[in-house]
């Protein structure tokens, strides 16, 4: 109940690590270890965590595994990429009342947003520091 | 009924101006009242067209001859032109909900399509579509089933460990607070009352505001999440692979676009104020009132065109 001040981004729920262990592995381009992936993670996960939720999802079928050294390594299972970009196409190639139904991170840019955005990002990186 | 009945077209144009406002309020309660709001409007409006329309009941065949046999009066307080006009206002309306139905039932079919496509194991939430290209979106789910978040390989590659949690919560946040859901009234609303489309468009942008909220708390730092949206929408942009559609359709959504929800979460965090959402429902509460005393003033009418009904 009380003194859970700073622990929020500490206790997430067993859904959401899976996705940031997925999203982690489907960033790079080798198998990684449960070390190596929670180097990927910015390394603020137990090892231990880790370790069981790649099993987890290697039972699941998500994860392919490899030996590595003494330990396994560990590969996302792919969908079939020309069925998916197939699909990706039939999505986005309807037209713009189309696109407006969609919930998507980030619509297109104008050339001025584009601009502003690169600016924000390139003066935001020195100074925060807190 | 004289002025009643146009009373939600007046609270319609309201929203409109109101929708500007409450955009730069806190984001949450306001957009829940703005939806609130522009399906009321969108009723009342809609049911205020109706009552026009029939005050052309008694010159047509259908009743004339009744009035004429119950020695009723022809009167009519409504312009002729107002009249015919919100006749056919009617179905066009109509066709453009069924449009709107359609568009959204294909996108959805489309992207659960994708989803399956893409996924080894049912049930995940995160689906990782293994293409270069990067894009994000939410999927909402079947039937109150949790919904999933579809990212590309290209997306995830193009962020950081931080900046994808980022990603991940946003898309969180609009399945759970059941955006689509709000969208979808949102956007039928337009599609009966095209006056509402500012503030369709208002809730669609307070949407993603919300979200990059939630996405700024679950990694404790504003200015981290708009890392992540700025470089998730210029990675998105970059690329030579796709032309982007010019068309206006999209344009009218970039006054509501990325640069400005990036510089809002570089701004301090605005507070949830009260009174914005209060004068939505308020707003919301004018048109049905109005609606209200306008159905009693058109049995009045009838009475006048039957007596003894």
């Amino acid at each position: 109940m009380a003194g859970d001040t700073g622990s929020e981004r500490r206790r997430r729920a067993p859904g959401a690590l899976e996705s940031e262990i997925m999203a982690a592995l489907w960033a790079v381009d080798e198998a990684l270890t449960p070390a190596g992936v929670q180097q990927a993670l910015g390394g603020d996960l137990a090892y231990n965590t880790v370790q069981t939720i790649l099993v987890r999802l290697h039972e699941k079928g998500l994860l392919a595994r490899s030996a590595a050294g003494r330990a396994h390594a560990y590969t996302p299972v792919a969908g079939a990429e020309d069925q998916a970009a197939r699909q990706m196409h039939a999505l986005l190639d309807r037209g713009p009342d189309h696109q407006a139904v969609l919930q998507r991170f980030v619509t297109t840019l104008s050339a001025a947003d584009e601009s502003a955005l690169r600016r924000l990002l390139a003066s935001a990186r020195p100074p925060r520091a807190s | 009924m004289i002025i009643s009945v146009y009373l939600p077209l007046l609270v319609s144009l309201l929203l409109a101006v109101a929708s500007t406002a409450a955009s730069r309020s806190g984001p949450a309660r306001a957009g829940a009242a703005l939806v609130l709001a522009a399906a009321t409007a969108a009723v009342t409006s809609t049911w205020a067209l109706v009552l026009l329309g029939a005050a052309l009941l008694p010159e047509t065949p259908l009743l004339s001859e009744q009035v004429a046999a119950r020695g009723g009066q022809f009167l009519n307080p409504v312009p002729d032109v107002v009249a015919v006009a919100s006749v056919i206002a009617l179905p066009v309306g109509t066709i453009r909900v069924a449009m709107v139905l359609r568009r959204r039932a294909a996108v959805t079919r489309s992207l659960r399509e994708l989803c399956a496509v893409c996924s080894s194991a049912g049930g995940q939430e995160l689906v990782v579509a293994p293409l270069s290209q990067p894009d994000a979106f939410a999927v909402p789910g079947r039937w109150g089933r949790p919904g999933q978040i579809l990212v590309t390989r290209g997306m995830l590659r193009a962020l950081d460990p931080v900046q994808r949690r980022a990603l991940l919560a946003h898309e969180r946040a609009h399945l759970r607070c059941r955006h689509h859901q709000q969208r979808a009234v949102v956007e039928i609303a337009a599609a009966l009352n095209p006056l509402l489309i500012p503030a369709r468009d208002a809730v669609t942008y307070l949407e993603e505001r919300v979200a990059d909220e939630h996405a700024a708390t679950a990694v404790g730092d504003r200015g981290v999440a708009a890392d992540a949206l700025a470089t998730a929408a210029l990675a998105t942009d970059a690329p030579a692979g796709r032309p982007g559609p010019s068309s206006p359709g999209v344009l009218a959504y970039s006054r509501y676009g990325v640069a400005r929800r990036v510089a809002a979460l570089h701004a301090p965090a605005l507070p949830e104020r009260r009174l914005p959402p209060v004068l939505l429902i308020v707003l919301a509460g004018l048109a049905a009132a109005a609606a209200a005393d306008a159905t009693l003033a058109f049995t009045r009418l009838v009475n006048t065109w039957l007596p003894g009904l």
